[in-house]
């Protein structure tokens, strides 16, 4: 709905935020907060509401919104529950377009009462609710953590809705140090108002993410996330992770299907049906969004692979045929050049994964341009069993030169190993510390792919109709 | 889990009346209310027949010995009257409205089509090769209501028995197409029926040129 989504971009892009609950002693969130939006580098102008000092952490205080002498757009509440309706009167009058409700006690408390208390405080008004009950919410463009836990700078294509706090910050955190960043961290909590479909509609829109992480244990707005969903995936990647519940309880006098459908079962085929990417584990939820974040979505399975391991290219292989990719061969003639353009002992050329114990990151590059020179794959992998020191330095252009998409698979490298994948992500190449996270990676993205074409309505006839 | 407990299964006639409207075969069949009416079915329809009780308290009526088949003439019409009142009351049955009487169908292929409401997906579809391939490995495809043909034929091949579906080694398979068709208008069926909470079309039986449905349970609200 273009409303709402102008309102969430207008909350997020606050220009000025009133931390209320503001507080002066380092171990109370109301602190935190004001400490981690000043080290986040936001530059709106920031107010503390608290009724006994002038200043905070430097910030101006006030005792109460409305003595504000300027515009407040966002208010920031981590007041007991008792004071939040109090706030959101004051917000509305002082013509706030929203709030981030931080303070627990409400539904999750047994209050659902107090909920809708909430929303009768706010209807009409043109005043939304993130939370209440989180940890809080980080927006990149406007140099915003909102957040209790944890700083972020590095600004990256992934963004995050999610109703655990604690989960949202782990994803942000390795995508922070791993040198990918994010745009947006939405942590949901209990939904009152503003909604993960609501959330995923926004950043449909929002040009700085390319890929959703969407972390859920139930669907508030359950018409409007059927009908999203397609929708948002049809553009953007929507990698899911959604604990199941396998609790199939006996039933007597149910029918055959009733007790065949779990829950969980079905969540599975509806995101299959809608184009959303759901995964199993916390790791393949960062795998995948940071493969599509950094990556162009693969135009087929076909894998060329250098390896400088035999060991770790047999793994590679045995992985790529479990996810559906192909390793092609290619003539002779090419297996030639490559030995030709590069004489690293002890390798083979003649197979996909080539086998090259190389510790000189140009002959990496030599041997992916020739395959490109002859298009011999939709995908580049690179295997590293062994520290190849500069490698950062010399292999991400070349591989984004090919436009196609790649990663690298970086094991047993110590300290140049930390380096270089750091260094190789901050270049766009997503870098794995073993086979089967890189090429699982691989493998959702080309599920994807063509989902997104059929979705698209670019290609008309099933397995079945082919004579499958 | 399905948690709405807050359901009743119609009867098996009233079922079938569903089905009807939507144009999905079934095999010729009387609802019989006595012997005398069961005995002019069994003359109306022919041999062999399949004779199965009809109350309000059985949903699974196997469980109750209260399906016979393979009836090939009149005095096994009435022995099998007999045997199934006599079974279904040795299990507590009270109420009894009637027999269902049937055609017998031909061996086949057994195929289960289903629908349940998910509580965060609404009406959804299911299909599945019938017996161990659903009961025991559990190989069954999943979508959201409504589909369209193409979405049912990604269904049927998203089993992983779906090669006996499609015929192997000299084994023909069944009718795909009209199979496809059955998944979509089942569909239809949930979403025009918001009251209905689960459809348990099991078996259905898939020969090379057609398909039958041989059992119905439909769960409405309330």
């Amino acid at each position: 709905m273009e409303k709402t989504i102008n309102q969430i971009q207008g909350m997020l892009s606050a220009k000025s935020i009133a931390v209320v609950g503001a507080s002066a002693n380092p171990k109370k969130w109301g602190y935190m907060f004001l400490e981690n939006i000043l080290k986040g580098g936001y530059q709106g102008k920031l107010y503390a509401i608290n009724p006994k000092a002038t200043e905070i952490l430097g910030i101006p205080a006030y005792p109460s919104i409305l003595d504000i002498p300027d515009k407040v757009e966002l208010l920031l509440i981590c007041v007991p529950v008792d004071a939040v309706f109090d706030i959101l009167k004051q917000g509305i009058k002082k013509k706030a377009q929203g709030a981030v409700l931080i303070t627990a006690g409400f539904r999750e408390a047994g209050r659902i009462d107090l909920e809708q208390k909430l929303l009768d405080e706010i209807k009409d008004n043109d005043f939304r609710i993130i939370g209440p009950n989180i940890a809080g919410v980080n927006f990149m463009p406007n140099k915003l953590s909102a957040n209790v836990t944890m700083v972020f700078h590095r600004m990256g294509p992934i963004g995050i809705i999610s109703q655990s706090g604690s989960v949202s910050a782990i994803v942000a955190e390795w995508a922070e140090y791993g040198g990918i960043g994010i745009t947006s961290l939405i942590n949901l909590g209990n939904q009152v108002d503003l909604c993960e479909t609501d959330f995923l509609e926004y950043l449909r829109l929002q040009d700085d993410t390319k890929v959703i992480s969407l972390y859920l244990e139930g669907v508030k707005d359950k018409e409007g996330f059927k009908r999203v969903l397609p929708q948002v995936s049809r553009e953007k990647p929507v990698v899911v992770l959604k604990p199941g519940k396998t609790d199939l309880g006996k039933m007597v006098a149910r029918s055959h299907t009733a007790s065949m459908a779990g829950n969980d079962q079905i969540f599975s085929a509806a995101c299959q049906q809608y184009g959303a990417i759901r995964v199993d584990d916390l790791e393949s939820f960062f795998d995948s969004s940071k493969f599509f974040a950094l990556n162009p979505l693969p135009k087929g399975n076909r894998v060329f692979a250098i390896s400088s391991s035999g060991g770790l290219a047999g793994i590679v292989a045995d992985e790529i045929s479990a996810n559906q990719l192909e390793l092609p061969p290619f003539s002779a003639e090419i297996a030639g050049e490559f030995a030709a353009s590069v004489s690293v002992g002890g390798s083979n050329y003649k197979n996909n994964p080539i086998d090259m114990p190389s510790f000189t990151p140009e002959e990496y590059c030599t041997i992916l341009e020739i395959a490109d020179s002859y298009d011999l794959a939709d995908i580049y992998l690179v295997v590293l069993a062994d520290p190849v020191e500069g490698i950062e330095n010399y292999l991400p252009p070349i591989l984004k030169r090919t436009n196609k998409p790649a990663a690298v698979i970086y094991a047993g490298g110590g300290e140049a190993e930390r380096r270089g994948t750091i260094a190789m992500q901050k270049q766009g190449i997503p870098v794995y510390n073993s086979p089967e996270r890189a090429v699982r990676s691989m493998g959702k993205a080309i599920w994807y792919a063509k989902k997104r074409g059929v979705l698209n309505g670019e290609h008309c006839k099933s397995n079945v109709y082919n004579g499958k | 889990m399905v948690n709405t407990v807050n359901q009743t299964f119609i009867m098996e006639n009233d079922a079938i009346k569903i089905l009807e409207e939507y144009a999905i075969p079934y095999p010729e069949y009387r609802v019989a209310h006595n012997l005398m009416e069961i005995k002019d079915a069994a003359k109306q329809l022919g041999y062999p027949l399949v004779m199965k009780v009809l109350s309000p308290q059985i949903v699974h009526k196997s469980d109750y010995g209260g399906v016979i088949v393979g009836i090939n003439n009149i005095n096994e019409v009435i022995g099998a009257y007999h045997q199934i009142l006599d079974n279904v009351k040795a299990k507590g049955v009270k109420e009894i409205f009637g027999i269902l009487v049937c055609k017998q169908a031909a061996d086949g292929m057994e195929l289960i089509i289903g629908g349940i409401y998910d509580e965060i997906f609404g009406p959804v579809l299911m299909f599945g090769m019938g017996g161990i391939f659903v009961e025991v490995l559990k190989d069954t495809s999943f979508r959201v209501c409504p589909i369209d043909e193409f979405e049912a034929m990604e269904m049927i091949s998203g089993v992983k028995s779906f090669s006996l579906l499609a015929g192997i080694r000299g084994k023909s398979g069944i009718d795909l197409k009209s199979l496809a068709n059955m998944l979509v208008i089942v569909s239809r069926i949930m979403i025009d029926h918001p009251e209905i909470r689960e459809i348990d079309l099991n078996p259905i039986r898939g020969y090379e040129k057609s398909l039958m449905c041989l059992d119905a349970r439909i769960a409405i609200v309330g």
